[in-house]
């Protein structure tokens, strides 16, 4: 039994690993800050397991606990910015993926100011994710979450024509 | 923006993360059930230090001066006013075990019922630490200095009420700092961290 429930749990971090790197990626800036959140977010997904009911999406659960730890871990003492040393990755140095890479690391730079909160619709709404299920995720309506993008993209772009 | 969300969805399909096996789960499951475990075990005995010595100490006086009439009296009666805070210390303790069970399992909520909750439950607990702070480290500190001036000087604290002030004064003002730090460190810093995420989830 407890073998099935960590088989199942495996394989569904796996499938979404990539949303632990992101949240982490976005909040923390230390490569040892992020090996210490990624292994709590890890922790607090295994703990939280049993109680995930499939009435959502198993990437949406993973959102939430993956923000919620690291909103708790998140403190704001600005360091020097190592992004582009990818935690965890095994990166293909390739031009295509160097230019990639830059704009990601860019992007990242850009919303270093943002609040905690409107980071994660930041990485949620890069990420792809419908309003509606930034909103599930967040626990804002999604009007608002609408007039946070807007703002959002507003600051970015004065941080862009600086 | 609009372009770089276009240009992420797809290169995000070329971030080769690693993958989270058998044994690196339970690596990480031990390590931190051992860290909780250390911080749990550090949070308790730190305040019941502070008990046990001024159980030990009645107690001890208890039996050394069994003859000492006012001295028992005094004793019981600081023991009978101590142990409701005692117990109000194992309850907290107890809720505080509870709020960690609350604390994994509300780790699925949307991030502002989360903020909120959390937020709700560790004010309820600083409220509580101001309160019962003061009075734990006040009635122990006079205790003790009741009964050292009692036991090793003629007349107690009536005859010696300076000696009394001197060992009292620096004494609590030396709790009063760890206490002040401590309640910093662990309430009132994290509160204010939340309280800002509230302030801006309602912006």
């Amino acid at each position: 039994m407890a073998d099935s429930l960590e088989h199942g749990f495996l394989n569904q971090i796996n499938e979404n690993i990539g949303i632990a790197h992101k949240v982490c990626n976005m909040y923390f800036d230390q490569k040892d800050e992020r090996t210490d959140v990624i292994q709590e977010m890890f922790y607090q997904l295994w703990k939280a397991y049993p109680n995930f009911r499939k009435d959502s999406k198993f990437s949406t659960w993973m959102y939430r606990v993956c923000f919620n730890t690291a909103i708790t871990y998140f403190k704001k003492n600005k360091k020097e910015i190592e992004i582009t040393e990818g935690y965890y990755q095994n990166n293909d140095s390739s031009d295509s993926n160097d230019n990639y890479e830059e704009k990601r690391d860019s992007l990242y730079r850009q919303i270093e100011d943002l609040s905690p909160i409107n980071k994660s619709i930041t990485l949620l709404y890069l990420d792809g994710l419908k309003y509606e299920e930034i909103s599930d995720i967040t626990g804002l309506s999604v009007a608002n979450v609408s007039v946070r993008l807007v703002r959002i993209k507003a600051d970015l772009k004065k941080i862009n024509n600086l | 923006m609009e372009h770089l969300r276009k240009t992420l969805s797809e290169n995000m399909a070329a971030e080769n993360w690693s993958k989270l096996n058998n044994n690196c789960l339970n690596d990480i499951i031990q390590k931190k059930n051992r860290e909780k475990e250390i911080i749990n075990f550090g949070y308790f005995w730190s305040s019941f230090v502070m008990q046990i010595i001024v159980y030990g100490l009645l107690c001890h006086t208890l039996i050394k001066h069994v003859d000492d009439r006012p001295l028992i009296i005094i004793c019981i009666s600081c023991m009978l006013m101590y142990l409701p805070l005692t117990i109000v210390l194992l309850n907290v303790f107890k809720r505080i075990a509870i709020l960690k069970n609350q604390d994994v399992n509300g780790m699925d909520l949307p991030i502002g019922s989360y903020v909120v909750e959390k937020y709700r439950l560790l004010k309820k607990f600083y409220v509580f630490r101001r309160w019962y702070e003061p009075v734990l480290l006040t009635i122990s500190t006079g205790i003790m200095v009741w009964v050292i001036t009692r036991l090793y000087f003629q007349g107690g604290i009536y005859d010696h009420p300076v000696l009394a002030l001197s060992i009292f004064i620096p004494s609590i003002i030396a709790c009063g700092i760890i206490s002040i730090k401590n309640t910093d460190k662990y309430f009132r810093q994290p509160l204010i961290k939340l309280e800002e995420l509230i302030a801006d989830l309602k912006s």
